[in-house]
């Protein structure tokens, strides 16, 4: 019975302890990799050059560092707001070394080169298999413990959640369907074009369920939370959640611009990308109107920072990524630096954003301790962190631009104004702002974890207990 | 092949008359008592719940 009277906060611990180990791997090696795209030189051997390191740094900031942060999240949410401990501690225990072993087995299996050469989803079949039943395992234990909850209704961030679980079982499982010829080599089903959408399908989708609708599920609960009020609208975060369901799955293809894709579907992705654009914003929206009210508390308190910053981000990449799917502008940004700038205006700024100001939020609560160790260097890292993010994408915006229009220049003879050579030699002052920008956030990601180090050295791991709660909601 | 393309196109107009449901249904008034206790649950076992709960006591006053 002692159990039952507490939460289970042991695995919360753990994943978010992760996080924070997992952020400075991922992007030290991001920081590793701009490097190498400033001075060459720094590309040793067959193992650490940057056609190998490149995906162990998306692996480890996508799947590492920011799944570890929703599995930590997750399995905290859904406690706290079904007032419930999770269904079963063993299969939260499994989750947590298998999703651990996924991410060693990346580690070890990229840099030797096995790969299945599709972006996101580069772990060769037994990975996949191991991911499927950590997977599987991970739903049962959220969705068992919506299915035990003790309160009537089912709190958005749930919904968030459950339905990034849910989609990414479905993306993950049929983008890998794969047949091995050995251990580690195994060919896609599909060949051709359709290889292609499927990947895109999966690929933007991982962006929309996995790296945005999860997310909003932690801005549903954290900014709330930190803000000490509900949220602004709950009638809009229910519209929000049906409308990014809808409309998701089908912009991939815009990923396919003037590819062998047929031309409505690459026209249909476009469309779909445009109306994308109300539910971002919408839910923008409702979560900075959550702190109307509640401004002033902006001046003081760096994690609503983070976590405000976080959706202003998400708001400028979820108008940029719109305007770059119109195919004319495509047309421009396509393959340029613009694309990597978009990604990281994302990930550095919402997705990093959001998952650190829920952890400074997390942090003391499972260490039993009033807040972290020191707030100061929680506002040296938002610091950091903005002018890193800042730097970055305004780098790598003008770098793209000028990549896209050089690239298409034409003489009046109808040969190429630039040699590939030329583009390549004007976008270093670029890049080398982007490593610039990119060590300043890995630095803040430092600081954090000095700043965690010392807060859980001071306190002490707690579960805290399941309140006898006396709202209306409860059954 | 025509079938399965009316198929489609049924489909997509299934999901837009959905959509409009949820849409309706998330504003109609009945769905307001309930969307307030659901936006409540992340307070319900706070441990600053006693001076949120003020300040809510304190707003809901002023406008009655």
């Amino acid at each position: 019975m002692e159990t039952q009277s507490t939460y289970n906060y042991k695995v919360v611990r753990q994943f978010a302890i992760m996080t924070v180990v997992w952020g400075i791997v991922g992007m030290l090696v991001g920081v590793i990799i701009a490097a190498q795209l400033v001075w060459p030189d720094l590309n040793f051997g067959p193992w650490l050059h940057f056609g190998r390191l490149r995906p162990l740094h998306t692996n480890a900031v996508i799947f590492a560092f920011g799944g570890s942060g929703l599995f930590a999240t997750s399995y905290y949410v859904v406690q706290r707001t079904c007032n419930v401990r999770l269904i079963s501690d063993k299969l939260a225990a499994f989750t947590f070394w298998g999703w651990q072993a996924i991410i060693v087995l990346a580690a070890i299996t990229l840099p030797l080169g096995l790969t299945t050469g599709k972006e996101y989803a580069e772990l060769e079949w037994p990975i996949d298999l191991l991911i499927t039943i950590v997977w599987v395992v991970y739903a049962i234990v959220f969705f068992g413990t919506i299915a035990i909850r003790k309160v009537k209704h089912i709190y958005v961030a749930n919904w968030f959640y459950g339905a990034f679980i849910l989609a990414v079982a479905l993306l993950h499982v049929v983008n890998s369907l794969e047949i091995p010829v050995s251990m580690w080599k195994s060919y896609s089903i599909y060949a051709g074009a359709v290889d292609a959408m499927v990947q895109w399908w999966y690929g933007h989708n991982a962006v929309g369920f996995f790296l945005t609708a999860a997310f909003l599920g932690m801005m549903y609960y954290f900014v709330p939370k930190q803000a000490g009020r509900p949220v602004y609208s709950y009638r809009l975060s229910v519209v929000h959640f049906w409308a990014l369901i809808f409309t998701y799955m089908w912009a991939g293809p815009h990923h396919l611009h003037y590819t062998a894709l047929p031309d409505w579907t690459q026209s249909l992705g476009m469309v779909f990308s445009l109306i994308l654009l109300a539910p971002s914003w919408g839910g923008m929206i409702n979560g900075i109107m959550t702190l109307s009210g509640a401004w002033h508390k902006l001046r003081t308190d760096p994690i609503l920072k983070f976590l405000v910053v976080s959706l202003s981000f998400y708001g400028m990449s979820t108008f940029e990524g719109p305007m770059m799917s119109i195919k004319t502008v495509n047309a421009l940004s396509h393959y340029t630096d613009w694309t990597i700038g978009h990604v990281h205006s994302g990930a550095l700024g919402w997705v990093g954003f959001i998952t650190i100001g829920s952890l400074y939020y997390l942090l003391p609560r499972l260490f039993g301790r009033e807040q972290m160790h020191s707030v100061k260097l929680i506002e040296a890292h938002f610091w950091l962190a903005t002018v890193g993010t800042v730097l970055y994408i305004a780098a790598l915006w003008i770098s793209g631009v000028m990549q896209g229009l050089m690239w298409r220049a034409l003489n009046p003879d109808g040969t190429l104004t630039y040699a590939f050579a030329e583009v390549v030699k004007a976008t270093y002052p670029y890049h080398f702002v982007r490593f610039l920008g990119g060590t300043l956030y890995l630095l803040g990601m430092v600081l954090m974890a000095y700043n965690t180090f010392r807060t859980v050295t001071a306190g002490r791991a707690v579960d805290a207990k399941i309140p006898a709660t006396t709202a209306s909601a409860h059954v | 092949m025509d079938w399965a393309n009316l198929a489609r196109s049924l489909f997509t107009v299934f999901c837009f008359v959905v959509f409009i449901v949820i849409l309706v249904g998330a504003y109609s008034r009945k769905s307001k008592k309930r969307y307030d206790e659901a936006a409540n649950l992340p307070f319900m076992d706070d441990e600053d719940k006693v001076q949120e709960a003020e300040s809510d006591k304190a707003s809901d006053g002023a406008k009655r």
